[in-house]
């Protein structure tokens, strides 16, 4: 027997959920979980709820914590075992650096999986009730997206690990490109929107300028779970850029399938999430598994 | 074939040369000293070895195999224990072990491992994150022992360990050559390396100055070995008649005696006390690492005097001892 990437994806798993650090992330998000549900219960607007519009209300909440569960547990996973030198000891034993990559992606997608699994049970056992409404489908699909989601970031999060040498810059890494996609990224589509048309985009515009929105794995998630639930899902943090009397516009108008003229193409479609997801798997992982094996261990 | 191979081996850092045009062979079944200050190139040399750095020019072979392409294959029959490491804090002694052992396909069990480097059961059950330095360091140990490796790589083991800890280290490296794996021991400490080791590299600011045997280093770092003994008075012994004795001096309540062979200091001592002299005290000259340099270079041993020196760094008062 030879030793794999399975050894440091078990052997990971081990040495990550006895981190206090993730366990007060998990508790946290899904308090808030919890918290959020309950005050919808006590205002009386989850008596009317269905399961869809819990689960789309949900999806604000998860777009910022996902990510940041993900980015906080993956982040150290390679360049802190750089730092602190236990590296040197892991990798005296016959593993190879792509060993190192593949298993730690793993062994923090399990851990980060696990955590969503385990929000989203606490959902469904308080949702239920709340809703009256048993929609096996729907929960499964948001949950499958949300792990699509948290998977998508830890894999960012690894790749940056892999491809720094200091903890310090790859948390500088992690930050900025999270403010990227969570904040900056609207000013960045309403900019080449405005560029392209002179204009800025107002409630009724073109596909394709979601499509920009789409290639950023917040917005997919929010776009995929905004069709699964058939609902708008909030986004977190929104510039108010658009066009748009926010005020006056419902939720509904604000839906992508309302705002996009006829039917929607195959590049807003949920799957072409999935595909953004998988996209920002693989390019952080390619460049920092290159950048990780050429570089000096010291 | 040899056990370690370097072939102009050279690692630059920007414009700083770690090591510069390495040649170097290591039997297999011999324990090797690889001695030189801090910064000479030596934990470079090893990174290379085991493929944590790449060289800038020339190769490296372990094992007769080729240290860059075929390092899996390498690791999978050294145990290594590398210079600047960390354990895993939340994983237990014991653990660490058991990983070692199951990464090594290793036949020990994690308590014969523990026994060898001088851990306790009790202590293996703990979590690593409150070891001391020191047991870190046998951890370590232990996990580089792991699978019955044919060749130990040891990159400055007494590091963090008590003296209790260095017999220790000493003992399994024994051990360890006589059961004929070979060993490649890296050191500062010219006694460390002088107790344990069959021949030597001396290396300097990325500089091979020599290979030798440990008898041929002896002879060069105990060449003007000095005693200092504190006597009341001039005492009425001529010591200048023992065999490696070069030279006695009094002066200051204070006899000097000069030994070409460093075991004619313990000669020197007996007689006086044998001759009923009131000795006081007894200090002895070391030779620090830069003066074996320049015994290999000039072909001569200078002597620090243990008062004249602050820096304790690279001291052999045992080798003189």
């Amino acid at each position: 027997m030879t030793v794999t990437w399975r050894d440091i994806a078990r052997k990971d798993f081990e040495d990550v959920v006895r981190s206090k650090l993730l366990w007060g992330i998990t508790v946290g998000f899904v308090g808030l979980l919890v918290f959020f549900l309950v005050v919808g219960y006590v205002s009386g607007n989850a008596d009317e709820a269905s399961m869809g519009e819990l689960l789309a209300g949900m999806g604000q909440f998860v777009v910022f914590f996902i990510p940041l569960i993900a980015l906080i547990a993956g982040y150290m996973s390679i360049v802190g075992e750089r730092q602190s030198g236990s590296l040197r000891v892991l990798l005296s034993y016959p593993f190879s650096r792509s060993d190192v990559v593949t298993g730690k992606v793993v062994g923090r997608s399990v851990v980060v999986a696990a955590t969503i699994l385990f929000g989203f049970l606490v959902v469904t056992i308080l949702g239920v009730p709340l809703s009256g409404d048993v929609a096996v489908v729907e929960l499964a699909q948001v949950t499958g997206i949300t792990i699509g989601l948290g998977v998508t970031f830890t894999a960012i999060a690894v790749g940056i690990s892999a491809a720094t040498s200091s903890r310090g810059t790859a948390l500088a890494w992690v930050v900025g490109v999270f403010i990227l996609l969570l904040v900056i990224w609207e000013a960045v589509a309403v900019g080449i929107y405005y560029v392209v048309t002179g204009a800025r985009p107002g409630l009724e515009v073109e596909a394709w300028y979601f499509a920009l929105y789409q290639l950023n794995p917040l917005e997919g998630y929010r776009i995929a779970v905004g069709q699964v639930t058939n609902n708008y899902v909030w986004p977190m943090v929104q510039l108010g850029l658009e066009d748009i009397p926010f005020a006056e516009a419902s939720a509904e108008d604000l839906r992508v399938t309302s705002r996009v003229d006829g039917s929607l193409p195959f590049y807003l479609r949920p799957w072409a999430s999935v595909m953004v997801f998988l996209a920002w798997i693989a390019v952080p992982l390619v460049i920092g598994y290159r950048r990780f094996c050429s570089a000096d261990l010291e | 074939m040899s056990a370690i191979e370097a072939k102009e081996l050279t690692k630059h850092f920007g414009d700083d040369v770690a090591l510069d045009g390495l040649n170097l062979v290591v039997e297999e079944g011999e324990v090797f000293g690889f001695l030189g200050p801090n910064g000479a190139g030596k934990s470079t040399t090893i990174n290379l070895l085991i493929d944590f750095m790449r060289p800038t020019v020339g190769s490296a072979s372990v094992l007769g195999m080729d240290a860059q392409t075929e390092s899996e294959a390498i690791r999978n029959r050294i145990g290594v224990l590398a210079e600047g490491i960390d354990l895993y804090g939340r994983l237990t002694g014991k653990r660490h072990l058991e990983l070692a052992l199951k990464w090594t396909d290793g036949e020990q069990t994690p308590e014969t491992l523990l026994d060898r480097v001088g851990l306790a059961v009790t202590d293996a059950e703990r979590k690593v994150g409150g070891y001391s330095k020191g047991m870190k360091q046998r951890l370590a140990l232990a996990m580089a022992l792991a699978g019955d490796p044919d060749l130990l790589i040891l990159d400055e083991p007494s590091t963090g360990l008590d003296p209790n800890g260095i017999r220790t280290m000493r003992e399994l490296v024994r051990s360890e050559a006589a059961a004929g794996t070979t060993v490649f021991f890296s050191s500062h400490d010219l006694g460390q390396v002088e107790a344990v080791c069959d021949r030597v590299a001396i290396l300097n600011d990325g500089n091979l100055i020599t290979v030798d045997t440990i008898d041929g280093l002896r002879e060069a770092i105990g060449a003007r070995a000095e005693l200092y003994l504190r006597i009341p008075e001039k005492p009425d012994v001529d010591l200048l008649p023992i065999d490696g004795v070069s030279d006695v001096k009094y002066e200051d309540g204070r006899l000097v005696v000069t030994c070409a062979d460093p075991r004619a200091k313990a000669l020197a001592i007996g007689q006086l006390l044998d001759a009923n002299v009131d000795v006081l005290d007894v200090d002895a000259s070391s030779v620090a690492l830069e003066d074996v340099f320049a015994a290999y270079t000039n072909g001569e041993v200078d002597i620090v005097h243990e008062e004249d020196t602050d820096d304790r760094r690279g001291r052999l008062s045992e080798v003189l001892g």
